[in-house]
């Protein structure tokens, strides 16, 4: 049994309190409060499972190509989960293991898409972009993808 | 968006927390614009409802476009029906 150790009173209109007792007796509840404890719980989880990343399959051993900022393509090695790559380096190039810079590519053009701090933030990034790719059939979406790009950058700090 | 929740109570609900949802709620209140965590209560609440009820509401017309238009009608009969029960035992 979970001890309760705070109390709040939740203001309602009339409406408001007789939809809500409908409810609780419905659902089973001994009293509306307990009810409104639930229903706000079960809409708390919700949310954060509708935030959570979809979760890629990602190939260890994989190599492909990707451009430099100095205009060069090369291959580097790293995970991939077609149609993203995840690489140890930046836009200059590959980096040795040391280097905590992981970059994010978009496989059928060879472009890097972000630079971030950890192989594990690139994964993520690579999830939230699949649900874009999704609404899009599978095509290179037209929106723009800035507002996600600033967003991971911002939590890179 | 107004942070008190609704403007026009005239009613109050006592509700009970445990320490871990007491964290969850103000934190929620917050993020959601609420001035306290009882008006976020009483906005997931209501909010929580308007959900079930569209949810249903879909399944039920899903369920009615697979029975066919007389199908329909049977259903909604029986609901009704249902729902008078359920409102009589009140």
């Amino acid at each position: 049994m979970r001890l309760k150790t705070a109390s709040y009173t939740v203001r309602a209109t009339t409406a408001q309190a007789v939809a809500w007792n409908r409810a609780a007796q419905a659902h089973g509840h001994a009293s509306t409060g307990s009810w409104i404890a639930e229903a706000v719980d079960r809409y708390l989880d919700a949310l954060k499972k509708a935030g959570k990343p979809l979760p890629l399959a990602w190939n260890r051993f994989g190599r492909f190509r990707v451009k430099l900022m100095d205009g060069r393509e090369v291959e580097v090695p790293g995970r991939t989960s077609p149609p993203f790559g995840i690489f140890r380096g930046n836009a200059m190039g590959p980096l040795g293991s040391g280097a905590g810079r992981h970059s994010l590519a978009f496989l059928p053009e060879a472009r890097i898409i972000a630079t971030l701090a950890s192989e594990k933030h690139c994964k993520e990034l690579a999830s939230d972009l699949s649900r874009v790719w999704v609404r899009w059939g599978g095509q290179v979406p037209a929106e723009d993808p800035a507002p996600l790009l600033q967003r991971f950058q911002r939590e890179n700090v | 968006m107004s942070r008190s929740y609704p403007p026009d109570a005239t009613l109050t609900v006592p509700v009970k927390a445990t320490h871990a949802q007491k964290i969850a709620w103000e934190s929620a209140a917050g993020r959601h614009g609420k001035a306290t965590a009882g008006a976020f209560l009483a906005w997931a609440g209501d909010l929580y409802l308007a959900l079930l009820y569209a949810y249903r509401d879909a399944v039920e017309a899903h369920d009615d476009s697979l029975e066919g238009p007389g199908g329909a009608e049977r259903r909604r009969r029986e609901r009704e029906a249902a729902r008078q029960d359920g409102e009589g035992e009140r």
